[in-house]
C-alpha cells in the first residue's frame, strides 16, 4: 500500500489522504513534493515535527535516528536552497521515506542540474580544515546515513538515496570536525 | 544586567565579559550571518566568554555550527570561551556527530554556565 502526499508550500500538512495514512501501521511510503525553496526548510521541517509528534516511524527507528535522518535531508535540502541550479525550471523537490526494519529508507529527487556528489564528498574531506566555517553539510549527511548514492534518473531528474538506520553507529565514520586535519 | 534581543537571538549581558546568547529555534545556513555579525559587535564590545542557550533549538545544522566555530576562534586567542547551555536533544545530535563535544563544554542550565565561567 502507497501513501502519495502533495504538499503546497504554506499550505495545510496535513493533507486528508496522509491522516489516513498516519492512522494505518508504519510499512508505507511517505512521498511528499515540495516546489518553492522559500519555504522549502520550513516545510520540511514542520513535517518532522509532526512525525515526532505523532511517533511516525518508532517502530522502525528510534527519535535519536529520526532527528538524524531530520539533519541529514536538512543539510541536503540546504545544499540545494544555496548551490543547486534550476535554470529556468520550477524546483520539483520530492521526498521519499520507506521504513524498514530498524532503519529507514530515504530518497529526494530533483530537478536541478546533476553534480559528481562522490566526487565532491572527497573533495569535502581533503579540503577539511580544523572547526571549518564551511564545507560539512554533505560530510555530515554523510556521516549519519549508509548507502549513499546520487545519481539522474532521466534526463531532467536525479535522485539521492540513503538508509538511515538505528544500528550503524559502531564503526562508522563519525566526524572529528575539531581536529580534523 | 541587560537583555536585547537582535533578529532571532536574544542576548543576555551577564557581566562585561561574559554574554548569554538565547540561540532561538534555529542556528543554520539561514540566520548563521547574522550569529556571526552579533557575535562579533559582542567582542568588539569586550565580551570574551559566551554561554550559547539552546534549550529552544531545534535546528543547527553545518553552517550554524560553523559560526560557533568562528566565535569559538576569534575567543579563544584571547583566554575566552564558549559554552553550551541546556543542550537540547537535536543540537546534541550534532554535537556527538561532530565530536565538538570535546571544545565546547555542556552545563545543565546557563545559570549552571554563568557560574562556571564567573
Amino acid at each position: 500500500m502507497e501513501a502519495r502526499v502533495l504538499i503546497q508550500p504554506r499550505l495545510n500538512l496535513r493533507p486528508a489522504r496522509q491522516e489516513q495514512a498516519a492512522a494505518q501501521p508504519c510499512r508505507i511510503a511517505d512521498f511528499t513534493s515540495f516546489r518553492d525553496l522559500n519555504t522549502l526548510m520550513d516545510d520540511v521541517h514542520a513535517l518532522f515535527d509532526q512525525w515526532e509528534q505523532e511517533d511516525r516511524y518508532a517502530e522502525s527507528i528510534t527519535i535519536d535516528t529520526l532527528m538524524r535522518l531530520r539533519l541529514s535531508l536538512h543539510e541536503w535540502l540546504a545544499n540545494l536552497v544555496q548551490h543547486a541550479d534550476f535554470a529556468a525550471a520550477t524546483p520539483e523537490i520530492t521526498l521519499s521515506i520507506t521504513p524498514g526494519e530498524q532503519k529507514l529508507h530515504c530518497s529526494v529527487q530533483d530537478n536541478a542540474a546533476f553534480f559528481d556528489l562522490i566526487g565532491e564528498l572527497g573533495t569535502r574531506h581533503d579540503e577539511l580544515t580544523p572547526m571549518p566555517d564551511r564545507g560539512m553539510g554533505l560530510l555530515m549527511l554523510q556521516a549519519c546515513t549508509d548507502h549513499l548514492a546520487y545519481y539522474p534518473i532521466d534526463g531532467a531528474r536525479n535522485q539521492l538515496s540513503f538508509t538511515i538506520s538505528d544500528t550503524d553507529d559502531a564503526g562508522d565514520p563519525w566526524l572529528n570536525i575539531p581536529f580534523s586535519s | 544586567m541587560q537583555a536585547t534581543s537582535a533578529m532571532s537571538f536574544s542576548i543576555d549581558h551577564h557581566s562585561k565579559d561574559t554574554v548569554v546568547i538565547q540561540v532561538g529555534k534555529a542556528l543554520d545556513f539561514r540566520n548563521a550571518a547574522e550569529f556571526k555579525t552579533l557575535c562579533q559587535d559582542e567582542v568588539q564590545a569586550g565580551r570574551r566568554n559566551f554561554v550559547l542557550d539552546f534549550s529552544e533549538t531545534g535546528i543547527l545544522d553545518s553552517t550554524g555550527l560553523g559560526s560557533i566555530f568562528s566565535l569559538y576562534r576569534q575567543v579563544s586567542p584571547m583566554g575566552g570561551q564558549v559554552v553550551f547551555a541546556a543542550v537540547s536533544r537535536p543540537v546534541q545530535v550534532v554535537v556527538q556527530l561532530t565530536r565538538t563535544y570535546k571544545v565546547f563544554r555542556q552545563y545543565p542550565t546557563v545559570l549552571d554556565a554563568r557560574n562556571a565561567l564567573s
